[in-house]
């Protein structure tokens, strides 16, 4: 038994620290101190946590009180309307909220409209159902898909000189509007070309299932020229998995996060769509400060997005 | 109670308790692994031959070697449901050692092997030395675990990895050869520790104990089966699996991620459950457990090759949970009568 205390209580004490980070911000307030709270579908992702950082820096520029709040899954949406709730319960200045789905979204939404508290939609620009959103700031997703086709086209047109052609795949995410969007914005660009979409499974956003659905695609399709994937780390799994075959395979992705970027930096990965998630959050924070202080805002707020490649990245990035 | 009598009483119970190598009756998962594959081999032209195969294999190295350590556990009348977040855990704290503070790769290995042994042990002590039901103590871990790995790594996926670590999930048995005859290091390992863990279970007293702690364990005690020690075994194995396959996966995809083995446990316990291990311990074997993971691993390979929806995949798998269960059932009650 006594044997068994000590780790017990060092890995107790580990989640305990662990957990009270975030939540540090939460100390008694100044009345009349504006206060921000970002709730993401969880913190599992880098562009989150891109995302919180860059709202992070511009809201403590502001003198701001920051805090965020969020599930432990991206698929948690009861959780996420609880988070809601407690926020309202401390009582905030405003809410910036990327749900984890329609429901979660329009649950918040009530609330956030009952308790009188302005709310902000991250990441989605497709208008709630119902209820009052003070301003959606995110880039368009399913043009920023279109994108990553074009560069596709481009890559293609290179290849077989003349009019673009050839083979391409697209790893979707688990079924959704992110999946739809990106994934039809991408085939949008193809059409009209020689290109064909020979495959188009699901990864589940997974890096190892990227990797697995490519060996397949490449499996079926020897001559395949490119992998669409809908998000960095299953087009990250895909370069992986190309490699392993001792293919060459076009490689596309779509957030630029900081590891992707190296990875194209190094020729990995042949090319990705930034979606800034640092600059959206501090677009978010501007959005609120804007509607705080009584100006019009929205109802759509949109951040920019780039495809960059390996002779663009640096540029694009510093 | 004398030193002789014990010794003879531990020596009875070994030849008493039935060696369940009588796998030929138990041919359930064979037969419906066989028929699928000539099923979807006749669907789809580009299921055959041996590259695909190899690619069924390599995608199912990770959650099978995990069950080799889930078979075990099971079969001595557990559950283990840390194995992913253990995997994931065991994986980011050499990783970031190594990307951040100039750790070498074979200490990396070495970390990663012990933590996962260490985790495993923590899983044992709290079933057998404070009495948790196996449930309930591996949930605990399962879900500290995962918390922790987030904690350690940032969140996000940690990078530059030295080669060393990366190899034994990354590389083959022989490089420089064709690519036909390549053989991912991990598929041979878990050829490996499938004729190794089989020959263990079946022909050592350790094996023997492990079923008859299983089937009962008041009656094994009372036979003078050291069953802490047996149970412990188990879930330290796990463990140790579990570490590896944390590597394993980190060196297939080139990073450590937090994310490492989400939803490995119920993988890996599926794999089990079909190949024909009893949930309520004392019965199974390896082989089968094999057979079980292949079976999911063609079936999703041959539906992704089909180009079928991935939604309607999980129906499928689900579908072959329960037939083969139900299959399982039926055969063994028939044997009874």
């Amino acid at each position: 038994m006594k044997r068994l205390l000590g780790p017990v209580a060092l890995l107790a004490a580990a989640v305990l620290a662990g957990c009270s980070q975030p939540g540090k911000d939460d100390g008694a307030k100044p009345a009349g101190r504006v206060s921000v709270v970002v709730i993401s579908p969880a913190l599992t992702s880098v562009f989150h946590q891109e995302f919180v950082k860059g709202a992070e820096e511009a809201a403590k520029a502001r003198g701001w009180e920051f805090s965020h709040l969020e599930p432990d899954k991206e698929t948690n949406s009861a959780d996420q309307v609880a988070k809601v709730q407690d926020s309202l319960q401390r009582g905030v200045s405003a809410i910036t909220i990327c749900a984890v789905n329609d429901e979660a979204l329009t649950q918040a939404v009530k609330k956030a409209n009952d308790a009188g508290v302005p709310i902000f939609v991250h990441n989605s620009i497709s208008a709630v159902p119902s209820g009052k959103v003070e301003a959606y700031v995110g880039y368009e997703e399913e043009a920023g898909g279109r994108k990553c086709g074009e560069k596709a086209v481009e890559l293609l047109k290179a290849k077989y000189g003349g009019a673009a052609r050839g083979k391409v795949a697209i790893l979707q995410g688990t079924a959704g509007t992110h999946t739809d969007q990106r994934a039809g914005g991408f085939r949008g660009a193809l059409e009209g070309t020689q290109v064909q979409v020979v495959a188009s499974q699901s990864a589940n956003w997974l890096r190892k299932e990227g990797a697995d659905r490519t060996s397949e695609f490449l499996q079926k399709y020897p001559d395949l020229d490119l992998v669409f994937g809908c998000s960095d780390a299953m087009a990250q799994g895909a370069a992986q998995a190309a490699k392993q075959a001792g293919k060459k395979l076009f490689t596309i992705g779509l957030d630029g996060n900081p590891d992707a970027l190296a990875d194209v930096k190094k020729g990995d990965l042949t090319a990705t769509l930034v979606v800034f998630p640092r600059r959206m959050g501090a677009k978010s924070i501007e959005t609120i400060e804007a509607k705080l202080k009584g100006r019009a805002v929205g109802p759509i707020v949109k951040t920019d997005t780039q495809v960059v490649d390996q002779s663009t990245v640096d540029a694009a990035t510093k | 109670m004398g030193a002789m009598q014990r010794t003879s009483e531990q020596a009875s119970i070994a030849r008493r308790t039935p060696a369940p190598h009588a796998m030929w009756r138990e041919v359930g998962v064979y037969a419906v692994l066989a028929g699928l594959y000539v099923a979807i081999a006749l669907l789809e032209p580009s299921f055959r031959g041996w590259v695909n195969f190899r690619n069924v294999l390599t995608q199912i190295a990770i959650v099978a070697i995990v069950a080799v350590g889930m078979t075990t556990v099971i079969i001595s009348g557990g559950i283990d449901l840390s194995v992913g977040s253990v995997a994931a855990l065991a994986a980011c704290v050499p990783a970031v050692l190594m990307a951040r503070h100039g750790w070498g790769g074979a200490s990396g290995v070495a970390l990663t092997l012990a933590l996962g042994t260490a985790l495993g042990l923590l899983n044992g002590a709290a079933i057998t030395r404070v009495g948790l039901p196996p449930f309930i103590a591996t949930l605990a871990l399962m879900v500290m675990a995962r918390g922790l790995a987030f904690v350690v790594s940032g969140g996000g996926a940690i990078y530059n990895l030295p080669a060393a670590y990366l190899w034994p999930g990354s590389g083959n048995v022989a490089e420089g050869v064709p690519l036909i005859l390549k053989l991912p290091a991990m598929v041979a390992l878990m050829a490996l520790l499938y004729a190794a863990g089989h020959l263990v279970m079946q022909r050592t007293r350790l094996g023997r104990y492990l079923y008859s702690v299983g089937a009962n364990e008041e009656a094994s005690r009372l036979s003078g089966v050291p069953t802490a020690r047996v149970k412990l075994f188990g879930y330290r194995l796990c463990g140790f699996l579990s570490g590896l396959a944390g590597m394993l996966y980190t060196g297939y995809v080139g990073a450590a991620e937090p994310t490492i083995g989400d939803g490995l446990e119920l993988d890996a316990i599926a794999a089990v459950v079909i190949g024909g291990t009893s949930l309520s311990g004392g019965q199974g074997n390896l082989p089968g457990t094999l057979a079980g993971a292949l079976l999911i691993g063609l079936v999703r390979n041959g539906l992704n090759l089909m180009q079928v929806n991935s939604n309607y995949q999980r129906v499928a798998i689900g579908g072959i949970i329960f037939a083969a269960v139900t299959i399982d059932m039926f055969q063994k009650r028939r044997r009874r009568v």
